[in-house]
């Protein structure tokens, strides 16, 4: 029987070829993004990560974004990045999938910030309820 | 330390309706062992939003793509359907009218219909809600 896997794994558009979403992460457990090219890439497909604590006015909504630094994990050498992205590189072709995922959580709220994504759809999948 | 849970469960645009074309691509079913939906409300629903399901095999000239025209997924009843119920036909989700801007609902079927399915809006305010299909393990 197919099981309802979404139930465990929500999937919100976080950018959708030509505006971003801000995603609340603070409900679920884990976050992570699928990336899909709807058209063949003739130029690289960058990504950003922002994050954003919740609005003093309203803890719904995102307050000020900042650039995410990067988190070095176990396999990387060097000082991070003042910035955490990701690239999906010229060349790859329409119906690709991608997936990228922030080794920690930075705030409450996350949005992507793409230069040149507008044949790329950017999902979150939003995983464990809390 | 943070998972990256998508590599086992794809996101992917099922449905989006944007000014100048309707977004529903067909999905593909076949290199994942489930599939299943989150509706996401954009705005507040005024009228019951009503979403069926097509489906389709491989087109034989291009096996990447579904043979059109696609049919309409039949309801497929579970252990939880009262005894003696009979299926309805055509399978639809409903969410209905007063659900708020924000709200969240996942929905799947019972069985892989075929190779390809696809969102199709059935009537309603479908314009108010985006679909994303999670593939969950590939396979």
């Amino acid at each position: 029987m197919n099981l309802n896997g979404a139930s465990q794994n929500q999937g919100v558009l976080a950018w959708n070829g030509t505006a971003a979403t801000p995603i609340d992460i603070r409900r679920h457990n884990h976050f992570s993004f699928t990336f899909r090219t709807t058209a063949d890439l003739a130029a690289d497909a960058s990504f950003k990560v922002q994050a954003a604590p919740p609005s003093d006015v309203d803890p719904c909504l995102p307050g000020t974004f900042v650039d995410v630094p990067e988190t070095l994990v176990c396999h990387d050498y060097g000082p991070p990045n003042p910035t955490t992205g990701f690239l999906i590189p010229s060349g790859t072709k329409a119906g690709a999938i991608c997936t990228a995922a922030l080794p920690c959580r930075p705030d409450a709220f996350v949005q992507l910030v793409a230069t040149g994504g507008a044949t790329v759809q950017a999902v979150a999948v939003l995983s464990g309820p809390r | 330390m943070l998972m990256n849970t998508a590599v086992q469960h794809h996101g992917i645009v099922a449905w989006r309706a944007i000014t100048a074309v309707n977004l529903n691509p067909p999905i593909d079913l076949r290199r994942h062992n489930g599939f299943s939906f989150t509706f996401n409300v954009m705005d507040d629903i005024d009228v019951d939003a009503v979403f069926e399901f097509a489906a389709a095999p491989p087109d034989p000239a291009n096996m990447c793509a579904p043979l059109l025209p696609q049919y309409k997924v039949q309801e497929v009843l579970t252990c939880t359907a009262s005894w003696g119920a009979v299926p309805m036909g055509d399978t639809f989700v409903t969410i209905p009218a007063g659900t708020k801007a924000g709200s969240v609902c996942t929905a799947t079927l019972p069985c892989k219909p075929d190779a390809f399915v696809q969102v199709e809006p059935a009537s309603g305010d479908t314009g108010k809600v985006e679909v994303v299909v999670t593939l969950s393990g590939p396979r």
